[in-house]
């Protein structure tokens, strides 16, 4: 026989246990899982990834490398809470409509990294080197950025709607940087300072960090090997995340497999000298036509439909793809094959970033794989970027969409999307909190 | 023998031989940690002092019952009391009467009669001043007492103090109860007698709201929102796991900070006021940062308060807890807790004794549980897998701390707070899950 008070906790148990199952729901719409215990600090992340050393520029919107690691060294005006919500990041409140426009306030007290301490002219520097560059994509169809006159620490967008202008700074190519910056030496107010090494580089907690230092005490990034070596170093345990896979000959012993965001989209580009074939919409049809199996194991997403795709009759060509992204090459290669017959053969040609952003611009080239960085969440914002990839103009008016999947916005556009990157592979069992990959939150249990 | 009773009241009365030396007691009752029984009768002679000069203070005592539990002793330990607060020529009766003896009282000095009572979960006395009446040479003839000239009550949470006057609690889990709905980021609770009804106020401090209910009975009724913007602008350096403190300070203040605002804010009488420090140290003083971690060493929380105690080690803490403990003699002594973050392990204090305890999770609240004077340290379990959490009640005699009981929380414990003491049971443990706030009690 029970008595009376275990009756009682029995029913209180039952209570919270049904209860669990209902907020469990409720949690995965609503906001991430919050920690309970303490995340323990400190500790060395060590990555080998088969990128090249390059520029960590945070408004770049062309090299995975950033879309990778700038997120941890550069931060945003706002924030987007898990139903797309904007919020104050770096800024003090949501944009605010003022007299002649709508109004941005940095947070008061914010320094860089390197004890830059910033304000309203950082902000507008900000804003108007990321227009220039990957941050058109969101940024093109609002006005420039002023200084305003009544304010140090704010920014004016004249005659712009201010949710525009949140959802617009929650990119993370609109992060927001110093006057002055410059990406070979980044300094800004993320969770890690980045320091150039012989290898690579070295994110160092940042103690001046905005939105709080980071849980690890650094990150030993090395850079150049190519995608067997990044996974030879996991393999033999002198890196701690596998990059797509958990070893090269062989799995190691207690990896954990894990999926990370998505950081943009594997595209390619008809240039001018494909002639016909720069036609709109025609390399969408080839990226249709480029056979699904080999692509998936370079870690790209595939999308849902397979499509009959148009296979290449343009002749010998060269793909030109990015040297420094090894990965990349590994798919132009892949691509190549597939465009290739005997009676014309597609040649990878791998060249320098800044050789591929002149004929990118300059249109002259047949054939491109290149990258182009999510600027946000899937719909509209996937819309704007791939608008951009190809002609930024495109993005300052950008149409009404009937589709925002991303190979039906590119029918119209002399780029096809071939799927869409996502960090995947395996990680060491101590690493934690690797999904999002925001390394600020990474920790590695005792 | 009635007569003759009559007649001794009468002389003893006339006579008291033991007067309470006259001291600045009145300045004494200022306000600050103490005993229930002590400040209930600090605030009582402070209320009656000037209509009751020379006065004799006499305990009512009601036989114990359901109704009335407190034993009859309570009676003339608040007559001594507030006697000694009066000072000045004030004496104490030295029986506890029932309200029928009371109309034989025949004094030439003001009378207060003090009453001590149970008002759900806090204790309530009143006094009532009568004025001096001669003595009557035949008792038969005494006239009726009258009414009071003045007649005052106040009401304080129960603690040790006044519950020695009452059966004893068991620390035991009796129940789970869920309070209601809470924001999905807690990160510290409070819950204490904040307006001074003895209704128990519940404060749970989230990232963006501070939100204020009450908890009567098994009854949460939530209440007030302050968005905490508000308050205090976010820090310039705010920390990716914030650390976070709250606690009602005896002076029925709520002071909460955490580290995602530029200071903590005592809130006291509907008004905010931003204090120096980042976090409040529960139990008295307040906590700076120390990089990622809180410093060992408690801080003033405002340039004119005094730091309360020593640095509780070297090494830096990531969770802090306090109270103030009062013990069966009314002294009140200030007990903290915190969690060292190189090993997880939580060391408590109370200025005489320390203890250890190796391993905790990060959640951590302290408060007499049973009311016997001893604190109880209550900690959740050092897990990042809210389905593994749970909450351990931990006693602390001397320097040893002794499980009580556990309870499993597979909703995972993100705050804990333990309320004042209740009547009839162990002193309620409110938690902030992830379901919502519950109580333990």
């Amino acid at each position: 026989m029970k008595n009376r008070s275990a009756t009682r906790v029995d029913r209180g148990r039952r209570a919270l246990f049904t209860a669990l199952g209902a907020a469990a729901a409720e949690a995965f719409v609503a906001r991430p899982a919050q920690p309970l215990g303490r995340a323990p600090l400190g500790g060395t992340l060590r990555l080998s990834l088969p990128f090249a050393r390059g520029p960590l520029d945070p408004h770049a919107a062309d090299d995975p490398l950033v879309a990778l690691l700038a997120p941890a060294v550069a931060d945003t005006l706002f924030a987007l809470d898990a139903e797309q919500n904007p919020h104050p990041a770096l800024a003090a409140e949501l944009p605010r409509a003022v007299t002649g426009g709508t109004r941005v306030t940095l947070r008061a007290g914010l320094v860089t990294a390197r004890g830059k301490a910033l304000d309203g002219r950082d902000l507008v520097f900000s804003l108007i080197r990321a227009r220039a560059r990957g941050g058109a994509a969101v940024l093109a169809e609002l006005p420039p950025p002023v200084r305003d006159p009544s304010e140090p620490l704010a920014a004016l967008f004249p005659n712009a709607d201010a949710k525009a202008v949140a959802g617009a700074l929650a990119s993370p190519l609109c992060a927001l940087v110093p006057r002055g910056f410059d990406p070979k030496s980044p300094d800004a107010t993320g969770a890690f300072r980045a320091v150039p090494s012989p290898t690579g580089f070295v994110l160092e907690r940042n103690p001046n960090a905005a939105r709080g230092p980071a849980y690890l005490a650094r990150v030993e990034v090395a850079l150049g090997g190519d995608l067997a070596e990044a996974l030879r170093a996991f393999e033999s345990e002198h890196a701690d995340i596998g990059w797509l896979g958990a070893g090269l000959y062989r799995a190691r012993a207690g990896a954990v497999p894990f999926q990370g965001p998505n950081l943009g989209w594997v595209v390619l580009r008809t240039g001018h000298d494909a002639g016909r074939w720069s036609a709109p919409g025609l390399a969408q049809d080839l990226a249709d036509g480029v056979p699904h199996a080999p692509l998936a194991q370079f870690g790209l997403v595939l999308p849902a439909t397979a499509r009959t795709g148009t296979a290449w009759g343009g002749g010998n060509a060269d793909l030109l793809v990015a040297a420094s992204s090894p990965q990349l090459v590994e798919l132009a290669k892949s691509v190549a094959a597939a465009f290739s017959t005997q009676a014309q053969r597609v040649s990878v040609r791998p060249v320098p970033a800044t050789e591929l952003a002149e004929r990118r611009g300059s249109n002259r080239f047949a054939l491109m794989l290149d990258f182009v960085r999510s600027p946000g969440p899937p719909g509209r914002a996937t819309l704007l970027a791939l608008l951009a990839a190809a002609n930024p103009a495109l993005a300052a008016r950008p149409p009404r969409a009937p589709s925002y999947d991303p190979t039906d916005i590119a029918r119209t556009l002399p780029l096809g999307v071939l799927g869409t990157l996502r960090v995947s592979g395996a990680r060491a069992p101590n690493v934690h909190a690797l999904d999002g990959f925001q390394l600020g939150n990474v920790f590695i249990a005792p | 023998m009635a007569r003759l009773a009559s007649l001794v009241l009468a002389l003893s009365l006339t006579a008291a031989p033991c007067r309470a030396a006259p001291a600045d007691h009145l300045a004494a009752c200022a306000r600050g940690p103490s005993g229930a029984l002590s400040e209930l009768a600090c605030k009582l002679a402070r209320a009656v002092a000037a209509d009751a000069p020379n006065a004799v203070v006499v305990g009512v005592a009601a036989p114990p019952s359901s109704a009335t539990p407190f034993k009859p002793g309570i009676a003339v330990d608040m007559a001594v009391k507030v006697a000694l607060a009066l000072g000045h020529g004030a004496s104490a009766w030295p029986l506890g009467e029932d309200r029928a003896r009371l109309g034989r009282f025949a004094s030439p000095r003001p009378l207060v009669v003090v009453e001590t009572r149970l008002a759900g979960d806090a204790v309530e006395a009143s006094a009532q001043v009568f004025a001096p009446r001669a003595a009557a040479s035949e008792p038969r003839t005494l006239a009726p007492i009258g009414d009071p000239l003045l007649r005052v009550a106040e009401r304080h949470a129960l603690d040790a103090e006044a519950r020695r006057f009452l059966p004893p609690v068991p620390i035991a889990l009796r129940e789970f109860i869920r309070l209601g709905a809470s924001d999905g980021d807690v990160v510290a609770l409070a819950c204490g007698d904040l307006d001074g009804t003895g209704v128990f106020s519940v404060a749970s401090v989230g990232r963006t709201f501070v939100t204020f209910g009450t908890l009567a009975s098994r009854k949460y009724t939530p209440g007030a929102r302050r968005e905490e913007r508000e308050l205090a602008p976010v820090a310039p350096v705010p920390l990716r796991e914030p650390l976070a403190a709250a606690w009602i300070t005896p002076e029925r203040a709520l002071d909460f900070g955490s580290s995602d605002r530029a200071h903590a804010t005592r809130f006291a009488a509907g008004r905010a006021l931003g204090l120096d420090a980042r976090l409040p140290w529960p139990g008295g003083g307040c906590a700076a940062l120390d990089g990622l971690l809180l410093s060992p060493r408690p801080t003033a929380c405002t340039k004119d308060e005094p730091v309360r105690s020593e640095a509780l080690g070297s090494e830096p803490f990531d969770a802090i807890a306090g109270g103030v403990v009062v013990g069966r003699d009314g002294s009140a002594r200030v007990v903290r807790a915190a969690r060292r973050a190189a090993d997880g392990s939580v060391v408590v204090a109370d200025g005489s004794h320390s203890a250890r305890l190796e391993h905790a999770g990060a959640q951590l609240a302290l408060g007499d549980l049973d009311g016997d004077g001893a604190p109880e340290l209550v900690t959740s379990l050092d897990t990042l897998d809210p389905k593994a959490d749970g909450i351990v009640v931990y006693s602390l005699t001397g320097s040893t701390l002794t499980e009580r009981f556990r309870v499993v929380v597979p909703a995972g414990v993100k705050a804990l707070a333990v309320c004042p003491e209740a009547a009839d049971r162990m002193a309620p443990v409110v938690m902030a899950t992830g379901l919502g706030l519950w109580a333990v009690r």
